[in-house]
């Protein structure tokens, strides 16, 4: 009996390691198959199958086998493939994390094609190329470019009897607005902020005069009387209840859409994808606007982008750039414009066409897109250990806003964290 | 043991052997040699020596979530034991409707910790829309700021714990008590004990191996406290629930610093080793065998 089951057992164990090496057969020859790496929740994964759909069609020697993920998870499974040798071709970085892959030498400059294709940059948002410029190489066409615009809440406005604010509002209006609003009487507050992300915070203080980075990005200047002085008005408002409780727990992003649906908030910052979630509620009426401004600054609304870029270590890549112009390119563009991925990012005032729905808010969207990509855009102080700097100071504005420090005393306790930060990624 | 039946267990216990070298052993020495390395990931990795660990020494957050994982685990894992073993006791007896009770209260253990902490997102709101907060408000009581405040955010997050995982040890608890031989309490009864004692002097010390599973296997689930922080609070406010291995993961995953979230974790396997080690030592002491 026992000699039977060891005769079992090593008959499974060599019938396993044939199985394995019959696995490893060599690559057969024919089409080239393309690894496409992106995130996206179920409607845009199938928006990316149809424009794989497209290609392939117009492409039929080369194959395109999609890697998806959840936004979550996306950059980490990214980078854990590429460390495994197993990088897709063509993938999909947002740019929070694209100057660290850039960094770690993970992605093929894409200047090279560019020129020797003549592709023509101005089709592309300015701001976009800027972020994926590295020491004058482009590592990667933009996708997604578009603002994080304030969303206001056009019937809680009406319904409080308080006025819209025009495009050229400053941080003075801002909170002015804010504190026209009664939450004691009404349960309406004239403002949320998602505490999980520094692009919602930074508006503030660029509309104050400050910035949390100099220019060059090598210094921390989040300390600053300016920058201090943009969290402490956040502080105060949210510590004199004119912001819900709620929007300090960073945990709790989802509400800030429902508080914006349901009418308790008057005004959010929100992302294109943003605006597509709160189109699906019947009858809601709200506009796409610009950020508070400086007295004198105009540039104080996020302009972000994401890229499309080349794996270094892709052995296709000449197929990879194919699928890239596709996907960047007017096919690419248009097929995300009509399935309304996103707003128009190529400079084709066409395109509008294509994504506006007379039907729908925000009316202002193709105008007010087009004056903050052309006056009132300003990017984000994107730089390797971007991730780490957010980490730091998004505690130091809970405190301040919980008054468990004043905002000077928040912002300057980490200007040593930051330092280190900017010193280590520098390297 | 006859010839060749330590072969056969050998071979029979070979794809677990394997499975364990594989994802647990190797990963771990691997772990250790990592937290002297400064590495990226996809970089060159540069050996560093004790730097990593150097640097925890100063790192606030790193103290903040040592002190949080514990503040959750030390506080969580009593309460654990005591409301699970009470509701066993409870469920233990001859109640109409038992079965439907003992599923109800084991239902949220086999939920997802992720579906779990957003249905409480919502009830734990600090304002009237908050369903716990709009009931306390009807009864007279001021709003709670549960994950907003930094006083307030890890007992809620404590309460969400206790809520996910009390039915599990509620299960193990009622394993211990129906081992317990009937015997035992009809002796006591004629002998005239009263309840008490006989829940003190019966009861407790023949659960005794069931407690000490329960807590050893709590409180090690409990120091890995990640799934229920990383979406209910992220861990905010300011870091109030920020926990060892969420800081792990975002040193490794996030800020790519596989070397330093090494270090994190060898510091987080020692911690809970000690610990486990403490609680066997001393449970000749009060462990009924």
């Amino acid at each position: 009996m026992k000699r039977t089951l060891l005769v079992l057992l090593g008959l499974v164990m060599i019938l396993a390691t044939v199985g394995a090496q019959g696995s490893q057969e060599p690559q057969k020859s024919g089409p080239v198959t393309l690894k496409y790496a992106f995130w996206g929740n179920p409607d845009a994964i199938g928006v990316e199958q149809d424009i794989i759909k497209a290609f392939e069609e117009k492409h039929p020697d080369i194959k395109i086998e999609p890697i998806v993920s959840g936004y979550a998870d996306y950059h980490t499974k990214l980078m854990t493939m590429i460390a495994g040798n197993m990088a897709p071709d063509v993938m999909r970085i947002d740019d929070y994390y694209f100057y660290d892959f850039i960094k770690l030498g993970a992605v093929e400059s894409l200047s090279p094609y560019i020129q020797r294709d003549k592709i023509d940059l101005n089709l592309y948002p300015k701001m976009g190329i800027e972020e994926a410029t590295v020491d004058g190489q482009i590592y990667g066409l933009p996708w997604g470019t578009a603002p994080l615009y304030m969303l206001l809440n056009l019937d809680v406005f009406e319904k409080a009897g308080v006025a819209l604010p025009s495009l050229d509002w400053t941080t003075k209006d801002f909170e002015r607005i804010v504190r026209s609003f009664n939450p004691q009487k009404d349960k309406v507050y004239g403002f949320a902020i998602d505490t999980n992300y520094l692009s919602s915070v930074l508006p503030h203080i660029w509309s104050k005069g400050g910035t949390l980075l100099s220019e060059d990005k090598s210094r921390y200047t989040g300390d600053s009387p300016e920058a201090s002085s943009a969290i402490q008005m956040l502080a105060d408002l949210y510590k004199e209840g004119y912001m819900p409780k709620d929007t300090i727990n960073s945990g709790n992003t989802e509400a800030l859409r429902r508080w914006f649906s349901n009418g308790t908030i008057a005004m959010m910052s929100g992302s294109a994808q943003e605006i597509l979630a709160i189109q699906k509620i019947e009858g809601i009426r709200f506009e796409a606007w610009t950020m508070p401004q400086a007295m004198n600054s105009k540039n104080t609304t996020v302009f972000k982008s994401n890229t499309i870029s080349i794996s270094k270590s892709s052995k296709q890549k000449e197929a990879a750039w194919i699928f890239t112009k596709f996907l960047r390119g007017v096919e690419g563009e248009d097929l995300y414009v009509r399935a309304k991925r996103f707003p128009p990012t190529l400079n084709i005032a066409e395109n509008w066409a294509l994504y506006l729905d007379p039907n729908l808010y925000p009316k202002q969207i193709k105008q007010n897109s087009e004056l903050i990509a052309k006056e009132y855009g300003h990017t984000l102080p994107l730089r390797t250990g971007y991730a780490a700097i957010e980490s730091k100071v998004i505690p130091a504005v809970q405190s301040a806003m919980l008054g468990t420090k004043t905002a000077a005393q928040a912002m300057a306790d980490i200007r040593g964290d930051i330092t280190k930060i900017i010193e280590t990624n520098s390297k | 043991m006859k010839h060749g039946e330590g072969l056969a267990a050998f071979l029979f216990l070979l794809p677990n052997i394997l499975g364990f070298l594989l994802f647990s052993m190797i990963p771990t020495l691997a772990s250790f040699g990592i937290s002297f390395l400064d590495w990226g990931l996809l970089n060159s990795p540069s050996f560093i020596g004790f730097a990593n660990y150097w640097e925890l020494l100063t790192d606030d957050v790193f103290w903040m979530a040592l002190k949080n994982t514990a503040y959750y685990s030390f506080i969580k894992v009593p309460l654990n034991l005591l409301l699970s073993l009470l509701l066993a006791i409870l469920l233990n007896k001859q109640l109409h409707g038992r079965n439907f009770f003992r599923s109800v209260a084991f239902l949220p253990s086999v939920c997802s910790s992720v579906a779990v902490a957003l249905i409480w997102t919502p009830l734990l709101e600090s304002s009237e829309n908050g369903l716990i907060n709009h009931v306390l408000s009807l009864l007279g009581i001021n709003i709670i700021p549960f994950l907003v405040s930094p006083v307030w955010a890890m007992p809620s997050v404590i309460l969400v714990g206790l809520w996910k995982e009390l039915g599990y040890f509620m299960v193990i608890f009622l394993a211990g008590l129906q081992g317990i031989p009937r015997s035992y309490y009809e002796a006591a009864s004629i002998d005239g004990a009263h309840s008490m004692d006989v829940f003190l002097h019966i009861t407790i010390p023949l659960i005794s191996p069931t407690t000490f599973f329960a807590l050893t296997t709590s409180l090690i689930g409990s120091f890995q406290i990640f799934d229920l922080t990383s979406v209910l609070t992220k861990g905010g406010p300011a870091n109030a629930t920020n926990t060892l291995v969420m800081y792990i993961y975002q040193n490794g995953f996030q800020f790519f610093r596989m070397g330093y979230a090494s270090a994190l974790s060898l510091i987080l396997f020692i911690t809970i080793f000690i610990i486990t080690l403490v609680q066997n030592h001393y449970s000749d002491k009060w462990v009924f065998n």
